[in-house]
């Protein structure tokens, strides 16, 4: 692996919210390395599309950056002038949502809001463009001279996600963020959208930061995951070593929750308790109310993310020894 | 009429009008086609197929919340369209329903208990306040929402999506039904919380003998749920495959049924990689009002052969128990 092409230090985000303050990212360190494609999987409310959103400096009008900095090869986001920032987003870092297509302007064709998106950071004349829309349209298996003539409304589901992502590919983005990109899909599209993403991650060499609550899904993306709790990394590592030997008791709680169509079936286990409440999370490890081999120190002492060899970075006192 | 199985179809198709504004043509698509199969007493069956398959519709005409066009619907050998009054309302309160998202199922205004009290007095099951209290209170047990307590005085809002699940589930249960249709019931979950709401799901099941018609996109979750009962694929109102639903997972004979089975993401990143989807010759599903002639996957069937675009195949028993509408068996 080359150089971080993304490199999050300490980072802190917070929220006011009515019963106090909420802290959705709590002093996380992240790297992203050129050319990988990385997962990143929490539960709900795990603070993991806040994370997303703050590699391009977003964040929701009541929540704010209490500290910590985002690096973009090795320039601090964080810093940026308002021209700086817009030219940053899609050029160099761009994030797909789930339902992007829901916030197009229903009377501008799909065609007309590839030109707008590109000639809003990049110069090309239309016909280039065009080219270039019809190339990536063609990709993700559509018809470009029907596709880019359609209205948003006229779009199904399965084809509004490879729309989305022949937009991203547009721009020759550097890091390509998708926060759940699959959720609304059926089973046979999802198969698809994946096989079809991770061809382009593979002959593009393209960046990717893959978002979602499923585990199965990233097995099939990503190179490296990291796993997301209440607001902290947990662990870090190859996709085949932390689903095979997971680190943190909580992966390896949340790998036995997952039921497979492959294995048999008898070994599903459900989470042990219930998520705590953000705004008073519990002392210590976070995980440790719901932990089987917490200890004593787990209760008093947050564990820091720890290099243990490997590539691979593990926040708990017991290492995983006992799972 | 000791032998009638609790709920059986025959022969049903729902039909639905479509179109027919000022100037467009009305046009008739059939969300349900010429469905047969029975559900006995304590049985899970699985419905699994693509969103627009017809299985919310098939469903909610198991609830009698819609009259077929044609064939006939039995409750334990009984039309259901000839049921009095009497024999409806006991109809409504032995098949319960849970939906996908339980955000539509409770009412924002009413608190837990408020939610679950008035169909366990209307129903009898408890003659006062008092005992209602008492009820509300061990269903929550039932579902796991401890202590009961803080539950009850409850707003929607200030449940998680995994907890209003849980009390549409209390809420089903409560007037001990017969039979409950699951509709995408943990779907809107975190894949993390989905085996302990189905769970809750499966021990309720059994302890109290219901059967159950669990719908779904997601087939690791149809095996999970219906582990020990049987599946059925439906694709484009018609039912294309059913069987136990360990041999529909393991040896599937439909193409569609194992283009299905091969694109459920696996979690084992080896695994995971290997497995790729069959090349189907599209990905698009056909619009019910424009339905391929023969039979209706051989557009998208990288198996087919002429004889697939001329006649539509029956579902005919290959194995024991296991049926499939293939022209390739």
């Amino acid at each position: 692996m080359s150089d971080p092409i993304l490199s999050i230090r300490g980072l802190t985000v917070e929220f006011r919210v009515r019963r106090g303050v909420l802290t959705a990212v709590d002093n996380v360190d992240f790297d992203i390395y050129k050319g990988e494609a990385v997962g990143l999987v929490g539960e709900s409310g795990c603070g993991k599309s806040v994370l997303a959103h703050a590699i391009i400096r977003q964040v929701d009008p009541n929540g704010y950056f209490k500290s910590g900095r985002v690096l973009f090869e090795g320039r601090n986001v964080m810093s940026f002038g308002d021209e700086e920032l817009r030219r940053y987003r899609w050029r160099d870092a761009a994030i797909v949502v789930q339902g992007a297509l829901n916030a197009l302007n229903p009377i501008m064709r799909v065609g007309e809001h590839m030109i707008d998106t590109y000639l809003a950071h990049e110069k090309a004349s239309k016909d280039d463009i065009h080219k270039r829309a019809s190339d990536l349209l063609k990709l993700v298996r559509l018809d470009p001279d029907r596709v880019l003539n359609l209205f948003p409304h006229e779009i199904s589901g399965g084809m509004k996600q490879r729309i989305i992502a022949a937009m991203g590919l547009l721009l020759d983005t550097k890091l390509l963020i998708l926060d759940e990109p699959t959720s609304s899909l059926d089973v046979l599209t999802q198969k698809y959208f994946l096989e079809l993403l991770r061809n382009i991650h593979e002959k593009t060499g393209l960046t990717m930061l893959y978002i979602t609550h499923d585990l199965a899904t990233v097995a099939e993306i990503a190179e490296r995951v990291a796993i997301m709790y209440c607001g902290s990394i947990v662990e870090i590592g190859k996709v085949e070593d932390v689903f095979y030997e997971p680190k943190h008791p909580y992966t390896a709680a949340l790998l036995n929750a997952v039921p497979s169509i492959v294995d048999d079936i008898g070994d599903v286990k459900p989470l042990p308790g219930p998520m705590p409440d953000p705004i008073r999370p519990p002392p210590g490890c976070k995980f440790h109310p719901r932990c089987p081999i917490a200890e004593d120190i787990c209760s008093r002492v947050r564990p820091k993310l720890i290099d243990i060899g490997g590539k691979r970075f593990v926040a708990c006192h017991m290492r995983g020894d006992a799972i | 009429m000791i032998d009638a199985p609790l709920i059986e179809f025959r022969s049903v198709t729902k039909q639905f009008a479509v179109g027919g504004s000022l100037f467009g043509k009305k046009r008739y698509i059939k969300a349900v086609d010429n469905v047969s199969f029975r559900i006995g007493e304590g049985e899970t069956v699985a419905l699994v197929g693509e969103s627009g398959c017809g299985k919310t519709t098939l469903g909610r005409l198991a609830l009698a919340r819609l009259k077929p066009t044609s064939g006939l619907i039995l409750y334990k050998g009984k039309d259901l369209r000839y049921l009095n009054k009497a024999e409806y309302r006991e109809y409504r309160r032995n098949a319960q329903v849970i939906h996908q998202d339980p955000y539509d199922a409770l009412n924002p205004m009413r608190t837990v208990y408020q939610s679950l009290s008035p169909a366990l007095l209307r129903y009898r099951i408890v003659r006062n306040k008092e005992e209602a209290r008492k009820k509300v209170s061990d269903l929550l047990k039932l579902v796991g929402l401890i202590p009961p307590e803080d539950f009850m005085p409850r707003y929607p809002a200030r449940l998680s999506g995994g907890q209003m699940q849980r009390v549409a589930i209390a809420r089903a249960i409560s007037v001990r039904p017969k039979f409950i249709v699951a509709d995408e019931a943990v779907s809107m979950l975190d894949a993390s919380l989905r085996i302990s709401v189905l769970d809750i799901l499966l021990n309720l099941k059994r302890r109290l003998s219901m059967a159950c018609l669990f719908i779904t996109h997601d087939l690791a979750i149809a095996r999970y749920f219906a582990q020990d009962g049987r599946m059925m694929v439906m694709y484009l109102g018609k039912i294309v495959e059913t069987g136990s639903t360990e041999e529909i997972i393991r040896e599937p004979l439909h193409p569609y049924t194992k283009a299905l089975i091969s694109a459920v993401p696996v979690p084992d990143p080896k695994i995971a990689r290997e497995r790729r989807l069959p090349h189907l010759r599209s990905l698009e599903i056909p619009r019910l009002t424009e339905l391929p002639s023969g039979c209706r996957f051989h557009t998208r069937c990288p198996m087919a052969k002429e004889i697939c675009t001329k006649y539509a195949p029956e579902l005919r028993e290959v194995k024991k128990g296991h049926f499939v509408a293939c022209h390739l068996y």
